[in-house]
């Protein structure tokens, strides 16, 4: 099994670099800092200050733009839903990433396409429905309820109802040993001894 | 006694559910069944990498049973798999090859990466459809090449292979498949 072409460069390594290149930046920003401190007056330092913001902004730019990219919607309702969508539908090639966190080409591909279809005004059912019928019920993060998927949302709720009815049978029997009421012969030996208690 | 066993039921509902979690862990997820099985292969109008003035559609695959392999000239697997396609085409399998995209290359540099492929690695292909945009791809729902389809005379999709076919592949599982729906 060799499917080593399409492969992910994960969407973690892209913030991996970003994560390491803002450390870089921040040493050496650091780094003139300190020798800002060493010269003679503050307003250097503040200079440094604002150099070092700005090279960390430019490196969060920078990372962001390697990740995702730039994308126009004419409202927020459809941004919101595209959102929803790349979180939710899962990327083919990786195995546990959703098409929005994913650097792979097939994860790209299929953003693209649910864009295209949101300003088209396609529906979030048909746009998962087209990737549904290309892909796979593995794209889905949230399985949709069928026959097949019954075990997947059934099972949690049967744990439940099963632990609850163990816990009341357990509770059952354990009250039944403790209220048993004492048979005639047993109640008449404790009066015995409760009176021999008494008249001693 | 009864009540007793029945305290046992959930310890044997967590050994089942571990079981079942357990072979879980085993399934290789890139072995899934594709989602086009069973189905039409895809509407597509493309042209063919041989000639790009000639138009090619689905009816090209129908009428014989054909291996449809989905391949890059930038993907290196898809030269380890030339040799096994070769051989199954002096088998008399039909193949057909799709040049699946390259990202960030002109559709010249395309088509003449492409033929370079064939001319070195081999040609075991009838024609080739040209995807330079991935869209047929896309609709066969391939996330990585090399990727094979079997599709039969009536066109419809009866075997998806992911990954490169292996030369076990190939007398394992190509051919009793061809065999099977021919």
């Amino acid at each position: 099994m060799a499917l080593i072409d399409l492969c992910c460069s994960s969407a973690i390594s892209a913030r991996t670099r970003a994560i390491s290149s803002s450390a870089r930046t921040r040493a050496s920003g650091d780094d003139r800092s300190a020798r800002a401190r060493n010269l003679p007056g503050s307003g250097l330092g503040w200079l440094a200050g604002m150099v070092l913001a700005l090279l960390m902004l430019v490196a969060a730019l920078d990372a962001r733009a390697e990740a995702i990219e730039v994308r126009g919607f004419d409202n927020p309702v459809t941004e919101k839903r595209y959102q929803e969508l790349t979180a939710t539908l899962r990327c083919p090639k990786c195995e546990n990433q959703a098409i929005g966190d994913s650097n792979s080409p097939i994860a790209a591909d299929m953003r693209e396409r649910v864009y295209a279809q949101l300003q088209d005004g396609r529906s979030d059912k048909e746009i998962i429905d087209f990737m549904v019928q290309r892909f796979g019920d593995y794209v889905l993060y949230n399985p949709r309820l069928e026959g097949r998927t019954l075990l997947l949302w059934g099972l949690p709720g049967a744990l439940v109802v099963i632990g609850a009815l163990v816990l009341w049978l357990i509770i059952r029997s354990r009250r039944r040993t403790q209220v048993r009421r004492l048979s005639a012969e047993e109640q008449a030996r404790l009066d015995d001894l409760i009176d021999r208690e008494g008249s001693a | 006694m009864k009540r007793r066993l029945l305290l046992l039921l959930p310890l044997v509902l967590f050994l089942a559910l571990g079981i079942f979690l357990y072979q879980g862990l085993s399934i290789n997820p890139f072995e899934r069944e594709s989602a086009l099985m069973a189905r039409e292969f895809p509407d597509f109008e493309l042209s063919t990498l041989e000639d790009p003035e000639r138009r090619v559609s689905q009816d090209a695959l129908s009428g014989e049973l054909s291996l449809v392999n989905v391949w890059g000239s930038w993907c290196p697997t898809c030269r380890q798999e030339m040799p096994q396609l070769l051989d199954l085409a002096e088998r008399g399998v039909r193949l057909v090859g799709v040049d699946y995209k390259e990202e960030g290359a002109s559709d010249g540099e395309r088509r003449a990466r492409g033929r370079a492929f064939l001319t070195q690695f081999g040609n075991p292909f009838e024609f080739n459809i040209f995807d330079p945009e991935g869209t047929l791809g896309f609709d066969l729902g391939v996330y990585g090449a090399p990727e094979t389809f079997l599709v039969d005379a009536e066109g419809i999709i009866r075997y998806h292979h992911t990954g490169y076919i292996t030369a076990d592949d190939v007398e394992k599982i190509i051919l009793p498949e061809v065999e099977k729906w021919r």
